[in-house]
């Protein structure tokens, strides 16, 4: 059975069009998907293909003006407002883009204490938070610093280890490697790899589509708000010829060491 | 490959610019403690009238001069300072409480409880100060008790909004969506993830008002309705020396005066010194 189950989901905001009119923008339409458990399941699209908007529907952390529609299933159950807000943050865990996304007046561990104790785990003893850090080799003294003290890679490492203490089983991770160089990218990749082999389901949201192939065991492709591709990771081989889609092919020809092609519109 | 928080390996300086700010705080505060602790010492003794000595200019025996009643005005000064910092730090410290309560409950998110601290606010600056003031002061019936209770309910209104401001700002941030997204109670988004934001709004507010409460208690005094005249209150003082600035008897108004300006500026860095120190931004100047 599969972990998450995504039928027609579609996002629009309402917005005013003149002072009196309101209008609903639509941003993602009729979006289904399925997640395992175990899998690593890729979503990969341009910027602004709603790719984000689909991983914050799944956490409930759209705006006000959000309109949701479609169904959602976690386990089998109907993943409303109430049970997002019981499921976010201890059995689905979102790994986000930004810094932004921890407080700047809280010290590191503070946070990570936090996380663990929403997750109905708290932490006990010192010890353990020694044990998360080193896991993503940070040094204890990473507890004790702000979040403004940390470079780019250890605030994402901060957020992989957020999601551990939660042990959560679905883990969303929003553009994991934005802003880090290859070597951290892969490392942090290895990471996400590792929660998948371990039973979990894993999402990665992302733009690189090299990168993502060599943890991903399916893509999907989003292009303007619908599910252009839908592909086994396998299949992203040679000239692309096993690929179902065209955009597909078209994308994975585009890439520099596949000749660099332009994208058909 | 590990990564870790090391020692910079050139030697910082010996001082830094929140060192310096963090001295001057910690002196400042030491001579505020002296002032308490002197009126506090000194007893009831310079407060005896000696007619023998009445309008004394300043000399080696009495620095600050004596009043016409021959009291030593050093101790006069120094024991008025000393009901100021009481009365400024309790009225402050009661406005403060009073605003902080009133931006949370305005920022909450209900409409209705906005709009009622938003009116609160706009009538209580609408209104002039010192009416108000007097209002309150004389329907209490007068006394150090009435003059803090009076500045206490009238100086909130402008650090409410300013507190107001910044909660409203926080709850859109991206943490404190997640924060709440995740299930967590408001009282634990307003400990944790408001509240250390607060703190040193408040403590600038709390610097700011100070001054204002000591200058009102003053004014009060000055007018009549405040401090009983007994008491060596600084606002007595100074409305005692406009009665003989004319005589020539300026050193009873300037040294009071002098000491009180003094006293504010050290409490403004007290007040200086503890931002810098609850701010973990600045722990990279």
């Amino acid at each position: 059975m599969s972990l998450l189950a995504i039928e027609g989901l579609s996002v629009s905001f309402r917005r005013y069009r003149s002072p009196v009119r309101q209008v609903g923008v639509k941003c993602v339409s009729d979006i289904s998907l399925d997640v395992y458990p175990g899998e690593v399941l890729a979503l990969f699209g341009a910027s602004g293909a709603g790719k984000s908007l689909l991983a914050h529907a799944v956490m409930g952390l759209l705006p006000q003006n959000a309109i949701v529609g479609g169904v959602m299933r976690f386990e089998g159950r109907l993943l409303d407002r109430k049970e997002q807000a019981r499921m976010a943050g201890s059995r689905i865990a979102l790994i986000p883009q930004s810094v932004s996304h921890l407080d700047p007046l809280a010290t590191v561990g503070q946070q990570l204490r936090w996380a663990a104790r929403r997750a109905r785990r708290p932490m006990a003893s010192a010890g353990d938070m020694q044990r998360t850090l080193a896991r993503f080799d940070l040094e204890p003294g990473v507890s004790r610093a702000f979040p403004h003290m940390l470079s780019g890679g250890m605030a994402r490492r901060i957020m992989l280890a957020m999601t551990t203490v939660c042990q959560a089983d679905l883990i969303i991770a929003d553009e994991p490697s934005n802003g880090l160089d290859a070597e951290n990218t892969a490392i942090v990749f290895r990471w996400l790899k590792s929660f998948a082999e371990a039973g979990k389901s894993v999402i990665v949201i992302s733009h690189d589509l090299a990168a993502t192939l060599q943890i991903a065991d399916r893509v999907i492709i989003l292009r303007d708000g619908y599910v252009a591709a839908h592909e086994h990771a396998d299949a992203f081989d040679g000239d692309g010829k096993r690929l179902l889609a065209p955009y597909a092919r078209s994308v994975w020809k585009a890439l520099p060491q596949n000749g660099f092609a332009e994208v058909e519109a | 490959m590990t990564m870790a928080i090391e020692k910079p390996a050139v030697a910082a300086p010996w001082i830094n610019n929140a060192g310096m700010v963090v001295i001057g705080a910690w002196i400042a505060a030491l001579l505020l403690a002296a002032i308490v602790l002197a009126a506090w010492l000194t007893g009831p003794d310079g407060l005896t009238s000696n007619f023998s000595a009445r309008l004394q200019p300043p000399s080696w025996l009495h620095p600050f001069g004596t009043d016409m009643l021959g009291r030593d005005m050093l101790v006069r000064t120094v024991k008025g300072l000393a009901l100021s910092f009481q009365v400024g730090i309790v009225a402050a410290g009661i406005s403060v409480v009073i605003a902080t309560c009133l931006a949370v409950v305005a920022a909450s998110g209900y409409r209705l409880a906005d709009a009622i601290v938003s009116f609160l606010v706009d009538m209580t600056m609408g209104l002039p100060h010192l009416v108000l003031l007097i209002l309150i002061s004389f329907a209490l019936g007068g006394g150090t008790g009435a003059v803090i209770v009076a500045v206490a309910i009238t100086h909130w209104p402008r650090l409410t909004r300013i507190l107001r401001a910044e909660i409203l700002q926080l709850q859109n941030a991206e943490y404190v969506t997640v924060s709440r997204n995740f299930g967590n109670s408001r009282w634990f988004i307003a400990r944790h993830h408001f509240l250390p934001h607060l703190v040193p709004q408040m403590i600038v507010g709390f610097v700011l008002l100070f001054p204002h409460a000591i200058l009102h208690e003053a004014g009060l005094t000055f007018l009549g309705f405040g401090i009983e005249p007994s008491k060596p209150a600084i606002g007595i003082l100074l409305s005692e020396s406009m009665r003989s600035l004319t005589a020539g008897n300026w050193w009873l108004g300037l040294f009071p005066g002098l000491m009180l300006l003094v006293a504010v500026l050290c409490f403004d860095f007290v007040g200086n010194g503890l931002r810098t120190l609850t701010d973990p931004r600045g722990s990279q100047q």
